[in-house]
């Protein structure tokens, strides 16, 4: 049936037309196959010369905390120092380039949360803290000129952050100053007293590392946190003792008059203190004793002691601090009274002898020597195990991926394809062009 | 006219429309880029009991509003060097606070039952907005700053330690004797040691990442310098009666001795009042206390069970305002410890009387006779010893202090945690928007197109149009001659010209009407033959003309067949119908005429 709808005819013009373009298509589809081809090789050049001059890592915090937001030693982690000036600084002089400030080079470092997500405020299980992050260093002008590649710069970046998150937040094991300025000026009891702390601040720290990893053990040294606290107990409690107690016994002393003075001088000082206290706990005691129990009342309270049995507590009242205070008091007393004592009794081994034989005194030196030494080698296999046992722990703490580069990546992956379709498209409109060209004339 | 024809509209202005399309589209997107902004959100909660009753750690009023405080914000401008003011940052800082549906509802249900409940926020949603001048990574790293900033802030001012300061450094100035020096040597150890005893029990053990010694090491330190070092000094300056200006130090002592005599009259007189009120107080306390108790007893004959010391409430910590935590010490107890404070201190100026009388005695019998050499040399041992100690001093200090610092924020952290990473949205999607702009600028383009091409329609149609044969009229046709007569006609252009010479006897033979209808058939039958290229004018005087390009002689005179042939064809459709016509063709390749005039005068001497 014939119509004579324009509409339909214009339909039917541009369906005759297609045909025409396919059959001219398919007739240089040679031509413009090897056009779209050429087009799409130079932009997959230019996609994967521009992919050489960036470089990407993906970096995961990897420890407990970290979902919580915050570095291993329990405070606020600031990811935004991965591009700031310290750590850009540090890459800045691994790379030993001088001509380029921090700033200029955070300029070149991109950061980004991996997997980020929105939340919702009233929901809180879409609440997260993301822990992987994105690092891209782009190659500029003055990379380029310090022929640093971004890859290498990416390296020279994470070594870097590596450097500063150990510094920052990782335990670095113990750092215990076994000498003193003036070692060789102290007196004999005083290198004892030196040693004896150490050596406690070494079993203190030694002790706390056995409960925080009860079961670790060092390749290294082949020792565990606590059988070096048991070594250390045995130090502690065998050579030490052995060494007062031969210093005491012998009353060795290098200036005695000096070293009785300066007792002496200290015996005074905490008797003037434990006078102090003592009168402080007299006069509270008095005031209890004047305290009048009609002035005030109490009210008792059932509750739970720490063993988790009833137990009848009261309000507390004036009378109560004055009997902690006195109480603190006469703790203090007791602890002056067991310092001027035990000082007395060092003055009395000290006054009982005028002058050491050489003997008395190369045993003493050999003694202390001896403790000294084995204080040392305890310190050397702690921080030894510590550093095993740090390493193991903190080396997974940043894990560091590469990501790497598929072909498809380096060749601008979407972006190209999306340009290869429009070269082809390109090809199509030049071709219905040149046709209808050459239709006219 | 022309009929309506959508897709002809569309068709004839495609270039446009894709054009102003795609330049809208690139427009958007370069405005909405400079209109974009990035906003950095991030959830914190207070994480402590509380928190809830909106309180600090310490039992403050919490003001959450200090995240914006300058103290928090110059932190945050220091450390990237930014060069806008607090004031520019602070405008962007927004914060809003979340309570749970659970606490809603309770606080709901508990009102209607007619009791009190109030319940703060402790979770709150921090947002940073920036604009299209700064980047997206910006507020981000603002944001995270501003946080981790305030984390301090909060840990320094209301969860953790303050650390003393150090007077060790001040032993270096000259206006101080030996004596002295050793003196503000052992108190500032003294108050190092009193400080760090009275913290938190997590206090001391803390094992500092910046010290990598725990707290607790470095109190043993300080004690070993006051227990083993610090005497020596003491012994050799007392013993030798070191003294760099004796008759200052005798004197500064003898005036210790006299003030100390004053304050201990002070202290005791005090003490004497003290008591004095203390026992008139109790007195008549007690006395309005029985009297009082005897009347309520008489006025609860019915019940005296009911009687009791028990009270009914706990009374509040806190003032009204709930900012500051209330002394609800009695007047008694008040007393009492002033009492017992006025006889403390006495007692111990009592004592320090005694050792500054000791002092004096030593120094009293004069130097010690000690060559110049010696004391020289004496000198220079105790200033020596003063120096290191001092140094020693200093160093610990230092690692004390950072030590307390990463105190103080890991304690922060604790109360004040981050409960998400730092999101930053973009205010707009400007590719999606940008798409769109290009959707809807091509629908607008396009109607534009539209109702242009249909007024065009109607200019055509009434300028340029013969209205009987539907054809472009004479004024197009010389339109169309004057724009070719500019440039030299292309090989193989023909003109061909068609004249009816009967149209006034068909008129006068079958009426006006017809004879029209005769010539608008003839004109569609011309459109028809020719393609649409060919430019076909009426040019009145029942005369047509067709400009066609790419044509030679062959085809024209082919296509003039054709036409004759077509004609011939309707005058044997209708017996009585005999049109009458002459057609003839001038082409420039064959006449080698290449200008328009003489092409058409050509065309018109052939018909």
């Amino acid at each position: 049936m014939k119509t004579n709808n324009p509409d339909r005819k214009i339909y039917s013009s541009i369906f005759s037309e297609l045909i025409s373009l396919g059959q001219y298509v398919w007739k240089h589809a040679l031509l413009l196959l090897l056009a779209v081809a050429l087009c799409a090789a130079a932009t997959a050049g230019y996609f994967f010369r521009k992919s050489e001059t960036t470089a990407s890592m993906s970096l995961t915090l990897n420890y407990e905390e970290a979902v919580l937001g915050l570095a291993p030693n329990g405070e606020k982690i600031d990811m935004y120092v991965l591009h700031g000036n310290e750590v850009m600084g540090r890459a800045l002089e691994l790379a030993g380039i001088a001509e380029m400030t921090p700033e200029e080079l955070a300029q070149c470092v991109s950061v980004s949360i991996k997997g980020a997500s929105g939340f919702s405020l009233g929901d809180t299980t879409s609440y997260a803290i993301m822990t992987s992050y994105n690092i891209t260093v782009r190659q500029n002008d003055s990379l380029r000129e310090a022929r640093i590649s971004a890859s290498t710069m990416l390296s020279l970046i994470r070594r870097a952050f590596h450097e500063y998150f150990a510094e920052k937040y990782i335990d670095k094991g113990v750092v215990i100053e076994l000498t003193h300025p003036a070692y060789d000026e102290l007196e004999y009891m005083e290198r004892w007293e030196l040693i004896n702390m150490r050596a406690n601040q070494l079993r203190s720290y030694l002790s706390s590392r056995s409960t925080a990893a009860p079961s670790f053990i060092s390749r290294a040294t082949g020792e565990s946190f606590a059988s070096l606290r048991q070594k250390m107990d045995n130090l502690i409690a065998v050579h030490l003792a052995d060494c007062r107690a031969f210093l005491l016994e012998h009353g060795i002393a290098k200036e005695r008059q000096t070293y009785i003075s300066k007792l002496d001088y200290l015996n005074d000082a905490l008797s003037r203190n434990r006078d102090k206290r003592k009168a402080s706990y007299e006069i509270r005691m008095m005031v209890i004793d004047q305290y009048d129990g009609e002035m005030i009342s109490t009210v008792l309270i059932p509750t739970e002691n720490s063993n988790r049995k009833f137990y009848m507590s009261k309000t507390e009242t004036g009378i109560d601090y004055l009997a902690v205070d006195a109480n603190y008091d006469a703790v203090t007393v007791s602890t002056f009274q067991k310092q001027i004592d035990t000082n007395a009794n060092i003055l009395s081994h000290m006054r009982s002898k005028t002058a050491n034989s050489a003997a008395e005194i190369e045993k003493a030196n050999t003694l202390l020597q001896n403790v000294s030494d084995s204080l040392d080698e305890m310190l050397r296999l702690t921080q030894l195990t510590a550093e095993d046992y740090i390493s193991s722990e903190a080396n997974d703490y940043l894990l560091w991926h590469a990501s790497r580069k598929s072909l498809k990546t380096q060749i601008g992956g979407n972006q190209f394809l999306a340009l290869c379709g429009g070269y082809a498209a390109l090809a199509l409109f030049a071709a219905y062009s040149f046709k209808r060209r050459r239709k006219r004339g | 006219m022309r009929r309506f024809e959508l897709l002809r509209y569309i068709q004839k202005g495609k270039y446009w429309i894709i054009l102003l399309s795609v330049l809208a589209g690139c427009a958007f997107f370069f405005l909405a880029s400079r209109q974009q902004t990035y906003s950095a959100r991030a959830v914190i909660e207070y994480a402590y009991d509380l928190a809830s009753s909106g309180k600090t750690p310490n039992g403050q009023r919490l003001d959450v509003s200090e995240i914006k405080s300058s103290k928090v914000i110059q932190g945050v401008i220091d450390q990237f060097g930014l060069s806008e003011t607090v004031d520019d940052i602070r405008k962007n800082i927004s914060l809003q606070g979340y309570v749970s549906e659970d606490e809603e509802t309770l606080k709901t249900a508990l009102l209607k039952e007619g009791m009190e409940y109030s319940v703060m926020p402790t979770v709150y949603v921090v947002r940073y907005s920036v604009g299209s001048s700064k980047s997206r990574s910006y507020a981000q790293d603002v944001l995270d700053a501003l946080i981790s900033n305030y984390i301090r802030y909060f840990g320094e001012k209301y969860v953790s330690e303050s650390t003393i300061p150090n007077n060790a450094s001040v032993i270096s100035s000259e206006i101080y004797d030996y004596l002295e020096k050793a003196d503000l040597l052992d108190e500032h150890i003294t108050s190092v040691l009193s400080f760090m005893q009275h913290k938190a029990s997590d206090f001391l053990p803390f094992r500092p990442v910046c010290a990598s010694c725990s707290l607790q090491d470095i109190y043993d330190n300080y004690k070993y310098i006051q227990d083993s070092e610090l005497p020596y000094v003491y012994a050799e300056i007392l013993a030798n009666h070191a003294s760099r200006d004796l008759d200052l130090l005798l004197a500064d002592y003898r005036q210790r001795i006299e003030n100390g005599k004053v304050d201990q009259d002070y202290f005791g007189s005090a003490a004497a009042q003290m008591k004095e009120i203390m026992e008139s107080f109790a007195e008549k306390s007690k006395s309005i206390s029985q009297s009082s108790n005897s009347s309520s007893l008489e006025n609860h004959t019915d019940d005296k069970s009911s009687y009791s010391f028990i009270l009914t409430d706990v009374y509040a910590s806190y003032d009204n305002t709930g900012a500051q935590v209330v002394d609800r010490t009695t007047t008694y107890d008040y007393l009492i410890n002033r009492y017992a404070g006025f006889l403390i201190n006495q007692s111990n100026l009592e004592i320090d009387e005694e050792y500054y009388q000791s002092i004096l005695q030593k120094y009293a019998s004069g130097a010690v006779g000690l060559s110049e050499k010696d004391r020289e040399a004496l000198d220079r041992s105790i200033s020596s010893k003063l120096q290191r100690i001092s140094a020693e001093l200093d160093s610990l200090y230092r690692r004390l202090n950072d030590g307390v610092n990463e105190y103080n924020t890991v304690r922060g952290s604790d109360n004040l945690r981050m409960r998400t990473s730092v999101i930053v949205t973009e205010g707009m999607n400007i590719k999606l928007y940008a798409v769109l702009a290009v959707v809807v600028f091509g629908i607008m383009v396009s109607a534009a197109v539209i109702v242009i091409g249909r007024m065009g329609d109607f200019v055509e149609y009434s300028f340029w149009t013969d209205h009987v044969t539907k054809l472009p009229n004479r004024h197009r046709c010389d339109q169309y001659i004057e724009e070719m007569s500019k440039k030299m006609l292309p090989e193989h252009f023909t003109c061909m010209m068609l004249k009816i010479s009967n149209i006034r006897d068909i008129n006068d033979r079958f009426g006006r009407e017809f004879g029209n209808q005769v010539l608008l058939q003839i004109g569609n039958l011309l459109k028809q033959t020719f393609s649409r290229e060919t430019q076909l004018i009426y040019n009145g005087n029942e005369t047509y003309i067709a400009f066609i390009d790419s044509c030679d002689e062959a085809r024209a005179e082919h296509t003039m067949e054709g036409v004759s042939q077509q004609i011939d064809n309707m005058n044997a459709q209708r017996k009585d119908l005999d049109i009458k016509y002459r057609i003839g063709f001038a082409e420039t390749s064959s006449g080698k005429i290449f200008e328009i005039h003489k092409l058409l005068s050509m065309a018109f001497r052939k018909i």
